[in-house]
């Protein structure tokens, strides 16, 4: 599980840490960072317990070296609770996936962000992967087995919209859905190895999975793509106060020992501004959903 | 001692030291050596089961289901957490191998050779050198549940930590060795020093010693062997001086006491000259005393004898006298009985005077050997005791061949004869026997000798006696009449002139001396020669 742990460090408090920095360096006095994690996004990392710890020992790590005297890391299992704590002010930030941002927080409350990618301009699409010998194409989906990631909307959304599209049903009624499963890695093992037709991935786990093994690429296939940057966005609260100063030193991480030691083994995802506009592609893509499905419904 | 020879105590220890602590370090390090391999094997060993044991315990499920999703997934994991770990293979009784490593994994088109030969019921593991960089412990665990065989799970460990331990082990066993020899070098050379230095020091002091130097003295003072062989040294060389203070001492006295010892021994062999010359001459006289008593007794027995041979004619002479005397009283001497008268006279003097002649020649001296009849000269001796036997009624026997003879000195044999006879004589005259009788019985017993028995019946010698009878001067007649040399000088003649022997026994009627005489003198002598080669 040490190596979930360090996952999570690698995804979430990295960039976290890299905020921190700058204000701790510009000698403001005790700063407060009070981050928000939207916990069924993140669940797939590890288990609460775990994350409450090891986000309890990195942030303390790392804020003794910026010092950073007060941090604090919430999880909320649901998005109502967290939408609640952000607007009273309770938490500073919160990191959650982009459509759930974009449906339940308050477009005027957030500020831009930043977010993990794998490459400056790389994103991290979702895809949906499928046996390369059974099915060609979309319409060869019916009937067949399919695994999606566990409590990821925009994953089911995107899936929902091509078979609308396509099939003008529901993909829970096109698919024989398995049980979804909580890591992407696992999702392409077990499509590799015929435990499903197709799957929804993201496609950072893809092409970790078909670097660990190329025979992967020459078994499976991309049938289509919906263009993420990341999994979870993390935006500011609009009246966080050292949300400039974070923002502007964010970029110069890379300039710091310790975070470029971590970064180093953990391979860390380089860190990107992520602007409160980017959100509005989601908004599209969720209306073309509700669409698609009123059109389905009404015929 | 030299320089060298002290060199030599200290190089023997110093390389009896270092020779023995670098056997011992160098042995405790073979030892260690394979101990810690086996040690090292053992300990990967366990955790290789462990791992395996973990491995499986994790995938257990997924293996019955066949969920290898899972098992890649897993196995990924344990292999990034894992850096000891090179690889793992999970090897299914049926369907594909699978070959997962931090950085890929695969599915294998094929079973791996190098792999499939270690499959087998039980755990093992194996060294291998998968390229000239990469060497593994190959560790190959059977998979199965509930007695039902699954597979095997194959994991290669990496040797790294156990060839850095055992170059460790090797560079601590080399320092330990350079340390060892460092130490036997430094510690050995005061070792051997400490030891054979003061050896040395006394060794050097006892060569001035035994070059007479005694006022040397070991300064050497310890608490320990050396120091009491030091102490031992002075008290020694004290000792020696002493020793050396008295032996000159004793040297003076001896001096003084050989001079002293030398006069005396000059006078003692002057002294020692003359007595010797002074006992010869004596013995010289009393041999002539004896030679001359010999003769002497042997005239009077000879005088006896004629004494004995004379009775009967001097008797008869004088009867002839007295029948001259009648007849010319009575005038009837006439012519032819006065020449029958006188030549019966003359008959019995020639008689008398052949009788002298006898004597005479029987004791005549003969000095040189000749060859005589044994017989011819017993008899004679028998002859002139004739007449004193017949008065003492004694009877002879002789039983000799008349054809045996010897070479020698009659006389003498005669003398020796005539002792033994008078002896039996004399015995039985003392003794009073009856019927006394003297048997001589003269017979060959060995190729050139005789034996000459003188035996008699007069009860035979005591044995108390026995060895004495051939002494000098030695008698056992009471009347004062023997003189006890007859016997001695028997002896001396028999064994000294006639090369014999001359000894002594009883039987069951009296003594018999036996006479045991070669042909020739010297016989014996010439037979011993030849047969013994020498000249």
């Amino acid at each position: 599980m040490i190596l979930s742990v360090r996952s999570f460090v690698l995804k979430v408090l990295i960039p976290v840490f890299i905020l921190m920095l700058p204000g701790a360096l510009y000698g403001q006095g005790p700063a407060r960072i009070n981050m928000g994690f939207y916990f069924p996004s993140i669940n797939d990392i590890a288990d609460r317990t775990d994350i409450e710890i090891s986000l309890t020992f990195w942030t303390k790590e790392l804020t003794e070296e910026v010092a950073v005297t007060e941090s604090h890391a919430f999880l909320y299992d649901t998005v109502q609770t967290m939408r609640k704590a952000f607007d009273e002010g309770e938490i500073d930030m919160i990191i959650a996936p982009p459509l759930v941002i974009a449906k339940y927080f308050d477009r005027a409350m957030l500020a831009d962000g930043f977010v993990g990618v794998r490459e400056e301009g790389l994103n991290n699409s979702l895809l949906l992967l499928v046996n390369k010998d059974r099915i060609d194409t979309l319409k060869d989906l019916r009937g067949k087995r399919i695994i999606l990631p566990v409590n990821d909307e925009l994953a089911e959304v995107f899936l929902d919209t091509l078979t609308l599209k396509t099939f003008k049903k529901s993909f829970k009624n096109i698919f024989s859905v398995a049980q979804p499963k909580i890591k992407n890695n696992r999702i392409v093992l077990d499509l590799f190895f015929d435990k499903a037709d197709a799957a929804i991935v993201y496609q950072g786990a893809f092409d970790v999975m078909a670097e660990l093994n190329p025979q992967i690429l020459t078994k499976l296939k991309i049938l289509a793509s919906y263009p993420v940057r990341a999994k979870n966005f993390s935006y500011f609260h609009k009246d966080y106060p050292l949300r400039e100063l974070l923002t502007q030193k964010a970029m110069s991480y890379g300039e710091f020992p310790r975070a470029k030691q971590i970064l180093a083994v953990y391979k860390t995802p380089v860190l990107d501004y992520c602007k409160v506009e980017e959100l509005e592609m989601f908004d599209t893509l969720y209306a073309e959903y509700l669409e698609l499905k009123k059109q389905v419904k009404g015929n | 001692m030299s320089f060298s020879g002290r060199n030599k105590i200290f190089i023997r220890v110093f390389t009896v030291f270092g020779t023995l602590v670098l056997a011992i370090t160098l042995v405790i390090a073979l030892m260690i050596i394979p101990w810690q391999q086996r040690s090292l094997e053992q300990i990967m060993y366990t955790q290789a089961v462990t791992v395996s044991q973990s491995i499986v315990q994790a995938c257990s499920d997924a293996m019955i289901s066949q969920d290898f999703g899972f098992i890649v997934e897993h196995n990924v994991e344990v292999l990034e957490k894992n850096a000891g770990i090179h690889y793992v293979m999970i090897s299914p009784l049926r369907g594909e191998r699978i070959w997962i490593e931090p950085k890929q994994w695969k599915i294998m088109d094929k079973p791996d050779a190098r792999f499939a030969k270690f499959e087998t019921a039980k755990n093992n593991f194996h060294f291998l050198d998968l390229s000239e960089s990469r060497k593994v412990y190959h560790f190959v665990y059977p998979v199965s549940f509930s007695s039902i065989e699954w597979g095997w799970l194959h994991i290669g460990f990496s040797t790294d930590e156990y060839d850095e331990y055992l170059r460790n082990m090797y560079q601590q066993i080399f320092i330990i060795t350079g340390i060892s020899i460092v130490l036997i070098l430094g510690v050995g050379y005061f070792f051997a020093r400490w030891i054979t230095l003061p050896v040395s020091t006394i060794s050097q002091l006892a060569t001035l010693v035994a070059e007479g130097d005694l006022s040397v003295k070991s300064d050497i003072k310890r608490n320990d062997e050396i120091g009491l062989l030091s102490e031992s040294f002075n008290q020694m060389v004290a000792s020696l001086r002493e020793s050396k203070t008295h032996l000159q001492h004793y040297s003076e006295e001896l001096e003084q006491e050989v001079d002293r010892r030398t006069h005396e021994l000059d006078d003692l062999n002057q002294s020692l000259d003359q007595r010797v010359r002074d006992e010869v001459s004596r013995r010289q006289q009393q041999e002539e005393l004896l030679i001359r008593q010999s003769r002497l007794a042997a005239m009077g027995e000879m005088i006896g004898a004629i004494a004995h041979q004379w009775r009967q004619p001097l008797n008869a002479l004088g009867l002839v006298l007295q029948n001259m005397q009648l007849t010319y009283n009575q005038g009837k001497l006439d012519d032819v009985f006065m020449s029958r008268s006188m030549e019966k006279s003359e008959r019995l003097i020639t008689k008398m005077s052949t009788t002298i002649d006898d004597f005479r020649n029987f004791f005549k001296p003969n000095k040189e050997p000749e060859q005589f009849n044994l017989h011819g000269a017993i008899a004679a001796v028998l002859e002139l005791l004739e007449a004193t036997f017949k008065n003492n009624n004694i009877h002879t026997e002789l039983n000799c061949d008349e054809q045996f003879s010897i070479n020698g000195l009659q006389g003498e044999f005669s003398q020796v004869m005539l002792n033994l006879l008078n002896n039996a004589r004399d015995t039985f005259i003392e003794r009073g026997t009856s019927s006394p009788l003297v048997s001589i019985n003269v017979q060959p017993i060995r190729v050139g000798w005789y034996s000459i028995k003188v035996s008699d019946n007069a009860g035979g010698i005591a044995t108390d006696i026995m060895n004495k009878i051939y002494d000098p001067y030695f008698t056992t007649r009471s009347d004062g009449k023997g003189t006890g040399i007859g016997l001695y000088m028997s002896k001396m003649i028999v064994e000294n002139t006639m090369h014999g022997t001359l000894t002594a026994e009883n039987d069951t009627e009296g003594a018999v001396f036996i006479v045991e005489v070669p042909k020739v003198p010297g016989f014996h002598l010439q037979i011993e020669r030849r047969r013994t080669g020498r000249t």
